[in-house]
């Protein structure tokens, strides 16, 4: 074990925890307002890379209903990033409506929405399959102009790679971090949302259109979703439509691991489980996928609120 | 004589606020006591730790002998402390004979493999616990109605339901949350008659969280006074009545309580 | 004539099948906790089975065991589902709420990470030429048959004693039920840790039964649709599951068009029945039977 791997690891799991926070997130803030969890976020995760994609590249390979189609223009990456992130954004308020407004609206058992949000995925990533098909896409290298792929350099003799799409992963989590942290701060809007989040009868009671927040709760969690899945694609391409289920799903050990409902948590247990991934030794790298899931099996056993969560009290 | 529930310096704070504050209270056998205090005085959260639903940051409960601070609510409950909701928490979907039946296995011997396979003693167990919450339910008033669902009670019954449930766990020791909120005025007064017929029927001690001060003066034998997460005073009806710290807790607090 | 009582008969034996996946979500959900955990325990008795049928270090116990060798199978599958359903169901179910659900996710995941990196499970190819039990599939009925009916039987008794109450309260009200003397992480355990063994007694029965046996079997996709067997079927009656999974499994075979949009249409169902059905196609048709019964007895 040398310096050299540690530093490259260490990068390397920043880059990408800093990514599986932002997506965690998405999570987060829904939980924190209602407590449910949102399976469909892994979809919107999913469609925030393919609607990035389309928009980018403007078409799609040889499978599929849209096979044929091309979009008569495309948009520089940058605004294909930020117009996906706003669709997906869109489509986390449409899950809102779909899956979980008319069960609210009953008073429903809150395991019914986390049902009917799991069919809402199962749509959205079959519908994508349907449509585009199942192949593995990868965003065009030239999509970051001139830049450079990596930058390579030397530790104690032995080479250190930053690629740049690591570098943007990072800075565009840290920038989604700020705003949302500055959002969640500083704003009325913010105030309000952590007003609801405490307890919905006293926001509606301060005046709060609750409905209105919940909605625009899911905007934001959908853009955090659509982004991150478009920065994983970018990365590592975008492995089907099933791959944002199996983010989906790391997302749930991210959440639960830095605490249910913690913001702060979320971003803990990105960084984390992104750190315990890349420090896998190399001869066990097979088994990172399921790094994530050891780890909430973990925390389970021994500190089941989290890392950063209140203890659990029930209301009684 | 030795008490039957012994609190001892209880304390229980949330975030920052102090709900319930160094509290300790010895409950005799066989007495009736009340305990009451404005809203938000810590009321329910000193149930709930004593029937260990909420844990304690410090101080200890002893209950007929057994230390019980830090035991799960089932533990306790088979041990004889049974308790009602101030928000009444039935199983809404199981008819009331079965809510009433659930408690009633608290004891039970035999379990489930018998239970499938219909073993004669599971079968026995079954049958003598229906014909139990048979009798209660007749008790309360409801015999007529026992496979109905407990969702679909007026609100009157579901409070006798619920002490019908508590009943059938067989304790010696009987929390009542409330029990006569929501009541209509005539009610109210079978409440008092029909809590001092259970205790003496039951052999029960019972301790009551209560805002309708009169059934509490006609009532109990002693009364506890919570105010802020503190005891304030501690005494016989008319002694808590005249104390000014009592006065002083509810006109210079909520009132709503003392009304 | 033949073929299509061919294809008819296995279609049947398929149902009973995925219906005892939906029995195995059914258990815990009698106590209601959501498990996902059924795919894993059937993916790993199956891999239990396709082992104890195919690996040479079992040659001498397939010899003189015969036929016998499957309920050994069986057993193998049985224990190795009871003891991991305590080990995953236990620090879940300490914990109220969703932790279930999210903790089963988990497992399902680790399985399949863990089984594609076992050389004894063959890895991505997985194990084939598992020994059949029977020249024809259909005979197949004589594993699932049975089983579903023992299944069938233990729900039904759980609904019918005392003790079964337990697991209602908890579904209930856990913390009244708590309050009422029941034992609620052990009656959460005991319903979890009944499906799992179901779900893994059910793989080792598969895996002969499809011949060869992958990391496919195990996936999230499949775990969904086993829980949509249950939700679309009743969640609340016990010939949910069954219901349930004859309808998902046989629409895509009705309606061949739609063979290529079926987990489309799983997603669908399950929002529609959420929204529209919550108490599943079982329940939406006592509803109906009430209404019925309440409209011809009442005045107009």
């Amino acid at each position: 074990m040398d310096f050299a791997w540690l530093l490259q690891s260490l990068l390397n799991g920043l880059s990408i925890g800093s990514v599986y926070a932002v997506f965690a997130l998405g999570y987060t803030l829904v939980f924190s307002i209602l407590g449910i969890i949102n399976f469909a976020h892994g979809a919107v995760f999913t469609l925030g890379a393919y609607l990035t994609y389309a928009l980018a590249v403007g078409r799609f390979g040889i499978n599929g209903l849209l096979s044929d189609l091309s979009l008569p223009l495309t948009l520089p990456f940058p605004a294909a990033l930020l117009v996906g992130a706003l669709l997906s954004g869109l489509a986390g308020m449409a899950v809102e409506r779909l899956a979980f407004k008319p069960l609210r609206r009953r008073g429903a058992d809150p395991l019914l929405a986390l049902v009917s949000s799991l069919g809402v995925a199962l749509i959205v990533v079959n519908l994508i399959q349907y449509l585009v098909g199942a192949e593995i896409y990868s965003f065009p290298s030239d999509i970051f102009g001139d830049l450079p792929m990596a930058v390579i350099f030397s530790v104690g003799g032995k080479p250190v790679a930053v690629r740049t799409i690591q570098i943007i992963l990072f800075a565009a989590s840290m920038v989604m971090l700020a705003g949302l942290g500055w959002f969640i701060g500083r704003t009325r809007g913010g105030k309000a949302l952590r007003a609801t989040a405490e307890n919905a009868d006293t926001a509606s009671l301060l005046g709060i259109s609750v409905n209105r927040f919940i909605l625009g709760t899911f905007f934001i969690s959908g853009l955090l979703g659509g982004l991150s899945g478009t920065l994983i694609g970018v990365s590592f391409g975008i492995a089907g439509p099933y791959f944002g289920v199996s983010y989906g799903l790391k997302g749930l050990a991210v959440i639960v691991l830095g605490g249910l409902g913690s913001i702060p948590g979320a971003v803990l247990g990105g960084l984390v489980i992104g750190l315990g991934e890349a420090f896998l030794p190399p001869d066990m790298s097979s088994y990172k996928e399921a790094v994530a899931f050891v780890l909430l099996f973990a925390i389970l056993l021994v500190r089941p609120q989290g890392l950063l969560g209140g203890r659990l009290e029930q209301k009684v | 004589m030795s008490a039957l529930l012994k609190a001892s310096d209880l304390r229980r704070s949330f975030g920052g606020l102090m709900a319930v504050c160094d509290v300790s209270l010895a409950v005799l056998p066989g007495e009736i006591m009340g305990l009451i205090g404005p809203n938000g005085a810590g009321k329910t959260t000193f149930f709930n730790l004593l029937t260990g639903m909420t844990r304690a940051d410090t101080g200890t409960v002893i209950f007929d002998g057994h230390d019980i601070t830090s035991a799960k609510p089932e533990a306790i409950a088979s041990l004889g402390l049974a308790r009602t909701f101030q928000n009444i928490r039935l199983f809404g979907g199981l008819t009331l004979m079965d809510n009433v039946r659930v408690a009633g296995r608290v004891h039970a011997r035999t379990g489930l493999l018998g239970g499938i396979l219909g073993t004669p003693a599971s079968r026995r167990e079954d049958r003598d616990n229906t014909e139990r919450a048979y009798e209660l339910l007749r008790l309360v008033g409801l015999a007529d109605r026992v496979e109905h669902l407990a969702a679909s009670l007026p609100y009157g019954d579901r409070r006798r339901l619920e002490i019908a449930r508590a009943l059938a766990l067989s304790p010696k020791l009987l929390l009542l949350d409330e029990p006569a909120a929501g009541l209509n005025p005539s009610e109210k007064l079978g409440l008092a008659d029909f809590i001092r017929d259970i205790k003496e029927r039951f052999d029960l001690t019972v301790l009551l969280i209560e805002h309708n001060v009169p059934m509490v003066m006609g009532l109990c034998d002693r009364v506890m006074v919570l105010s802020f997460g503190q005891m304030i005073a501690m005494g016989t009806p008319e002694a808590v009545q005249r104390d000014p710290a009592v006065i002083e807790a509810y006109l210079g607090g909520d009132t709503h309580g003392a009304a | 004539m033949s073929g299509f009582f061919e294809n008819y008969g296995f279609l049947i034996v398929t149902i009973v099948q995925q219906a005892l996946l939906g029995l195995s979500i059914y258990f815990p959900l009698m106590a209601g906790q959501l498990s996902l955990a059924s795919i894993g325990f059937y993916s790993l008795g199956g891999y239990v089975a396709a082992i104890m049928g195919t690996h040479p270090y079992f040659a001498p116990w397939r010899a003189a065991l015969g036929f016998f060798m499957f309920p050994l199978e069986w057993l193998f599958a049985l224990i190795l589902g009871v003891v991991l359903g305590i080990a995953v169901g236990y620090p879940a179910l300490r914990l109220r709420g969703i932790y279930l659900a999210l903790a089963t996710i988990a497992f399902v995941q680790v399985v399949n990470v863990a089984v594609l990196n076992m050389p004894v499970a063959g890895g991505a190819v997985g194990i084939f030429g598992i020994p059949q039990a029977f020249e024809s599939r259909l005979d197949y009925i004589w594993f699932f048959g049975p089983l579903f009916a023992l299944a069938m039987f233990v729900v039904y008794r759980i609904t019918a004693i005392g003790r079964g109450l337990a697991f209602f309260a908890v579904r209930e009200d856990e913390l009244a039920a708590g309050a009422m003397g029941v034992r609620t992480t052990a009656n959460k355990v005991t319903a979890f840790v009944l499906g799992c063994a179901l779900a893994a007694v059910t793989g080792a029965m598969s895996a002969p039964f499809l011949n060869t046996w992958n990391a496919r079997q195990g996936t999230f996709d499949a775990s969904v649709t086993c829980l949509a067997y249950v939700l679309i079927g009743g969640s609340r009656s016990l010939w949910g599951p069954l219901f349930g999974a004859a309808l998902l499994v046989s629409l895509p075979e009705v309606l061949r068009p739609l063979k290529d949009s079926r987990m489309i249409l799983n997603g669908v169902v399950l929002v529609a029945v959420c929204v529209y059905l919550p108490q599943g196609l079982m329940g939406g048709l006592a509803a109906l039977r009430t209404r019925l019964a309440a409209g011809r007895g009442g005045v107009a």
